[in-house]
């Protein structure tokens, strides 16, 4: 199938701005620091900045729009790495799983690059801020967009980078670039994981099988590999390479301590990357090769497991935080966690479609955490909040809505998506569904429990903040609001793509079901005999976030923590939250300095034994110095002696 | 005709120095970078026109063993694939370094564009030889002495100790090579590459086994890998940096030059055969780790950057022998990419010494704040350094990785994938303390010089288009490779994987218990990676 308008137009809008941009930035940057002033032109790069995200925004629409539902549009603009029988391409794919992820990355990019232009206002890095988020949403789209592994690896690299560049953005303060070293290294660890896992692919049928539709087709073609033990290992091995790769992207357990730290970066990033976008990569990765990890169960038994163990972690974390954007952060982890749920059971539609109720639900809730650390000037300690409800009515408004639909409210985006999830986990696994789903439920109370904490300790009460802040506390500007009110829109409606409980709302699942239709007819894990009705599941879990909501509201209004003069967490909030990174330091950072200790020892061992190799010549040398200067007899002796045997040699032994 | 004024211009350059103005720096600065960028020219228009080689000519004769005619020594010239792009990138590296040395060199510019021009030439010379081991020990030899004049005269506050520890250290590498060598060509009775290889399969395997000894030991030396890399650290932190920027870049690419054209096409047999390939291997992936582990703890910025590239050429010796065309393809590759990045990081980091007059990592910091255009070039060649998809080094990673991984050992993969990790780390702790942080009270705020800027655009750009674009590295190695090197065991690559498919094929039987044969069969036609087969599968796909 062919179109009118080439689909490397998607990415390089974003490209041409983050080039634009950062030239800009480099002859800003250079002007200011001869001249100590910056030139206005503030509101001209705000345009060009938003500029491009919203032509390719505007190109995803035009694909979309006049594609039927099992349409398909590829593309190859060229070789990339082509040697012998091995061969990768620049290759992009458009179908319905793509349309869905470009639409709303780049909808909701360029809703979050027009808050930047008034949250990041004034910064003296504010061109490059911006080159930034151009860069990464270019890389977001190659990831989405490519047809093959290699080409999504270059993008899953490339948000990376770009991550870690937006969280060291404020490089002044080493503390940062700190978060920012510990997610690129930690994520790295993750991509060593997919380059083993696209090798693993390449041993069991060549290069071929790296492009999406070609290995599908394989898998397709018959369960024969199965019988071969090798191939079958290979595969297995693969799916688990890949999906250790997504846990680094998308903070799971074991490679999820990079997340919180990542709110070091400004608040439209962690909105951006840290929530809506970037971190989905994982469950998108997965969810792309559904084929692959539906005939590999045994690692979707450890997804889901790992799943249920990162959601339940993070949400008992969440409920420990002082910051408003690390709770925020831990509910994403957790958040992530229900996503890795769904593809665990098989339901990868699912999956997307919490990512996608999710994408506009936490947006929202960072574009409002955002506005009221902007408001309280750089504050994000929730124990010198309070009382902001009044204050600051529009970005309670928005902040509302985005709670009310992530704990799971009726009506709401995300509780059409996390019910269906709660339901096919129960309908997964035989017997064990119902523990699983019983700790999945547990989550979801916990979800409510923190976040309802989080709401009445920022928006209720009394403010607890010093005096002089509380009497600057100012709304957002307007190009603030703006994204943040259509976000909440989104955090309202979105769920209504699918809504299980409305006949005839489903058209998010009926997009999708070409790509994980075969994927979901064969999934080996869905149970006969347990099954969920949908209204019985919802009634379950509407009534958990009810209890929650209940419970935290009494019990934090009650019981409000005080601000204890140190940001630092304290006892079991610090083991709890902590307890990753320590596993992280015994396992890899102490053995690696260890390691590197012993090293440079034997460095320098090696380094004396040549020097004091290289000492024994000049001693000698001393020796016959001592023999030779002083006796002329003996010192011709041996010279005529050592001509004689030299010319001996020459002419008798060699000829 | 080209390839002959390739390897006459930088001694020509060189000569043509003496004549110029000892008292005026700027111009004789001026007349230098003109031939510095002669020979640059020329090696890429034979990239151009695909390369080029000269007929031997008779040269002098050895005395042999018993015969009284003696080894013939012939001169000729390769210029294809690996050979060509070394040279080319050699010649690249002088310009740019050359380039760098108006701030580098504080006196005698003349004297040092003298040196530095006959290093480049014969690094040139060495990478040009392959066919005649003679004509090549010439070469490998003789680029030690203008090093070592290099770094006696300008070098740091120890180049004395320096120097000595250098051209000591690497002469006395080298003697196995030469006595092996000698020993070798007496043998042969003649000193060309293909009867030392026929001459060897005649010897006993314990005498082999010596002589690859005597071989690695001295490309071991000059590369440098694992345990005989002592002299790098001192010799590189010693030496001004335009000249690390050259023993690092293009110096140490002779030593796995050194392994990819004489000891595999020599000792192919015994490699296959006997899998002593898999010591390279390890030794190259310890060397890597190590490097890697090192250079966490390094506080001086030269010492660190001089144990990544132990690290980066340890990965490049461990994929050169999985002796395999795919993976070699990348190790020239990751070779174009270490000598782009290696250098400019090692001439940046230059710059940043002559500004904190230090060359200790925590004494920089806040370039990106002070600086900003050499912290944006700095930031995105070290980035490269870190391999990230697009640029340069990642498709050199990812071939010798994927070669790794189909290796015997499929766990090399892994132990590469932690040097890679490795490398991340460090790096970005070098970018963490030169650029970020604090401005410090009265740091310097000047701003790189135009030429340096510029000169580091054709880097930045290099970098990216090799990344994005890699064919005309990958292409002229499939093309020519067989000009030379990969005759002699080419045969064998056939022999081998057909017997790796009967056995795979007997252990498929046994394993097996029931089921679809049809099926079976097909996964055993793809397991084994044969080209035939696989392209056929590909095309299969895309109807």
């Amino acid at each position: 199938m062919t179109s009118q308008i080439p689909l490397w137009l998607i990415p390089i809008f974003p490209l041409l701005g983050a080039v634009a941009l950062g030239v800009i930035a480099l002859t800003r940057t250079s002007f200011a620091r001869t001249n100590q002033k910056l030139p206005p032109y503030e509101g001209y790069i705000g345009a060009l900045a938003v500029l491009f995200p919203l032509l390719s925004f505007g190109t995803v629409c035009a694909f979309a729009v006049g594609m039927p539902s099992d349409g398909v549009y590829r593309e190859t603009i060229g070789s990339w790495i082509s040697v012998g029988a091995f061969s990768v391409s620049f290759g992009f794919l458009f179908d319905s799983l793509t349309k869905i992820m470009l639409l709303f990355v780049t909808g909701i990019s360029t809703l979050i690059v027009l808050y930047s232009l008034g949250y990041m206002k004034g910064d003296i890095g504010y061109a490059r801020f911006l080159s930034y988020l151009n860069l990464f949403l270019f890389c977001m789209i190659v990831l989405v967009l490519s047809d093959s592994l290699p080409l999504t690896f270059f993008g899953w690299e490339g948000v990376g980078l770009c991550s870690y560049l937006l969280i060291g953005f404020w490089n002044k303060d080493r503390l940062n670039c700190k978060a920012a070293d510990k997610a690129f290294l930690v994520n790295r660890v993750g991509d060593v994981g997919f380059l083993l896992g696209m090798f693993a692919i390449t041993a069991v049928g060549g290069t071929a099988l790296l492009n999406y539709e070609n290995l599908n087709e394989y898998l397709k073609g018959g369960f024969g590999f199965m019988q071969d033990p090798l191939s079958a290992l290979f595969l297995s091995s693969a799916a688990l390479f890949l999906f250790f790769a997504c846990t680094g992207k998308s903070a799971q357990i074991p490679l999820l301590t990079w997340l919180p730290d990542a709110m070091a970066g400004p608040t439209p990033v962690s909105a951006l990357i840290h929530a809506a976008t970037m971190v989905t990569a994982g469950v998108y990765l997965m969810a792309r090769l559904s084929t692959l990890f539906i005939v590999s169960p045994e690692v979707l038994v450890i997804v889901l497991l790992i799943a249920l163990g990162t959601a339940l972690w993070a949400a008992i974390a969440g409920l420990v935080q002082h910051d408003i954007k690390k709770v925020l952060a831990y509910s994403t982890v957790s958040q992530l966690g229900f996503m890795f749920m769904a593809v665990g059971v098989g339901a990868f539609d699912v999956a997307i479609f919490h990512v996608f109720t999710h994408a506009f639900t936490k947006a929202a809730l960072f574009l409002g955490a955002g506005s009221v650390i902007h408001a309280l000037g750089g504050n994000q300690d929730i124990r010198k909040m309070g009382g902001l409800a009044f204050k600051l009515p529009s970005t309670f408004l928005v902040m509302f809505i985005a709670y009310a639909s992530l704990i799971g409210l009726p009506g709401l985006a995300c509780f059409w998506s996390k019910d269906l999830i709660l339901e096919r986990v129960y309908g997964s696994f035989g017997n064990f569904g119902q523990f699983f789903y019983a700790v999945a439920l547990l989550t979801a109370l916990l979800t409510a429990v923190y976040m309802t904490r989080l709401m009445v300790l920022v928006f209720f009460g009394k403010f607890r903040g010093e005096h002089h802040t509380a009497e600057h506390i100012h709304e957002s500007p307007a190009v603030m609001q703006i994204p943040m009110w259509i976000l909440a829109t989104g955090a309202v409606f979105a769920g209504y793509a699918w809504a299980s409980l409305i006949p005839g709302l489903n058209a998010f699942q009926a997009t999708l079901s070409p790509i994980f239709g075969f994927a979901e007819s064969i999934n080996p894990l869905l149970s006969e005999h347990h099954h969920l009705s949908a209204l019985a599941a919802c009634i379950a879990g509407c009534s958990v976030a009810v209890i929650g909501l209940v419970f935290a509201a009494v019990y934090f209004t009650k019981k409000i923590p005080r601000y204890s003069g140190t940001n630092e967490l304290l006892g079991f909030a610090k083991i709890w939250t902590f307890a990753f990174d320590a596993l992280h330091y015994a396992v890899a950072v102490i053995p690696t300095k260890i390691a590197s200790f012993i090293l440079v020892q034997i460095n320098k061992f090696l380094n004396l034994s040549v020097n004091i190799f290289a000492a024994i010549p000049p001693i000698c040398a001393d020796g016959l110095r001592a023999m030779q200067v002083s006796k002329l007899r003996v010192q011709l002796t041996l010279s005529i002696l050592c001509s004689v045997i030299v010319i001996y040699w020459l002419v008798f032994l060699i000829g | 005709m080209l390839i002959s004024l390739l390897l006459i211009s930088p001694f020509v350059g060189a000569i043509s120095m003496l004549a110029s103005s000892s008292r005026d720096a700027k111009s004789t600065f001026r007349i230098g970078l003109f031939f510095s960028a002669l020979p640059l020219v020329l090696a890429t228009a034979l990239l151009f026109i695909g390369g080029s080689s000269t007929e031997p000519v008779h040269w002098f004769n050895l005395p042999g063993i018993g015969d009284s005619a003696g080894i013939e020594v012939s001169f000729s010239l390769f210029g294809y694939g690996l050979s060509l792009w070394m040279a080319w990138l050699t010649s690249l590296l002088t310009f740019l370094a050359f380039a760098y040395a108006s701030s580098a060199v504080s006196f005698g510019i003349r004297e040092f564009a003298v040196a530095f021009f006959a290093l480049e030439g014969t690094i040139i010379g060495s990478f040009l030889s392959a066919e005649n081991i003679v004509q090549f020990l010439f070469f490998f030899e003789a680029m030690i002495l203008p090093a070592a004049v290099l770094i006696s005269i300008h070098g740091g506050v120890k180049r004395k100790f320096a120097t000595e520890f250098f051209a000591i250290y690497t002469l006395v590498g080298s003697i196995p090579l030469l006595f092996g060598a000698w020993y070798l060509a007496s043998i042969a009775g003649s000193s060309n590459i293909s009867d030392l290889a026929l001459a060897l399969s005649a010897l006993p395997k314990s005498t082999q086994i010596a002589l690859l000894v005597a071989f690695s030991i001295a490309f071991a030396t000059k590369t440098p890998l694992f345990p005989l890399h002592s002299w790098q650290g001192i010799s590189y932190s010693e030496a001004p940096y335009p000249l690390t920027a050259i023993l690092s870049g293009a110096m140490a690419k002779v030593g796995v030059f050194g392994f990819a054209f004489w000891v595999i096409p020599i000792f192919s047999h015994g490699l296959y055969e006997d899998e002593w390939n898999l010591y390279f291997i390890a030794i190259g992936l310890f060397s890597m780790i190590y490097g890697g582990l090192l250079a966490l703890r390094q506080r001086n910025v030269k010492k660190l950057l001089a144990f990544s590239s132990l690290s980066h050429l340890g990965l490049a010796v461990a994929g050169l022998f999985c002796l395999n065309d795919e993976v070699n393809a990348g190790v020239a590759v990751l070779l174009v990419g270490h000598g782009l990045t290696a250098g400019g990081l090692f001439l940046l980091s230059g710059i940043a010494q002559k500004w904190t007059g230090s060359v200790d990592i925590k004494s920089f910091g806040a370039f990106a704040t002070t600086n900003p255009v050499y912290a944006t070039i700095f930031g995105i060649i070290g980035i490269a350094a870190v391999a990230v998809p697009g640029t340069v080094g990642f498709v050199g990673e990812f071939l010798i990785l994927k070669g790794l991984f189909n290796s015997a050992l499929p766990f090399f993969a892994l132990i590469g994938g932690v040097g890679i990790i490795l490398s991340a780390a460090y790096t970005l702790r070098l970018i963490k303390n030169t650029l970020f942080g604090e401005v410090a009270e009265g740091v310097c705020r000047s701003p790189l010089s135009t030429l340096e800027g510029v000169a580091a655009i054709p880097v930045i750009l290099l970098i990216f288009y090799f990344g994005l674009h890699p064919a005309p590295i990958l292409n002229s190695l499939s093309e020519n490779r067989t000009g030379c090197t990969t005759c002699e065991y080419s045969d064998l690559i056939d022999e081998d994987s057909e017997m790796d498919i009967e056995e795979f094929l007997h252990l498929l039987d046994s394993l097996q218990n029931s089921g679809n044969d049809s099926t079976g069969a097909f996964a055993t036609d793809t397991l084994n990676s044969s080209p035939p087969a696989q392209t056929e599968q590909q095309e299969d796909y895309y109807e």
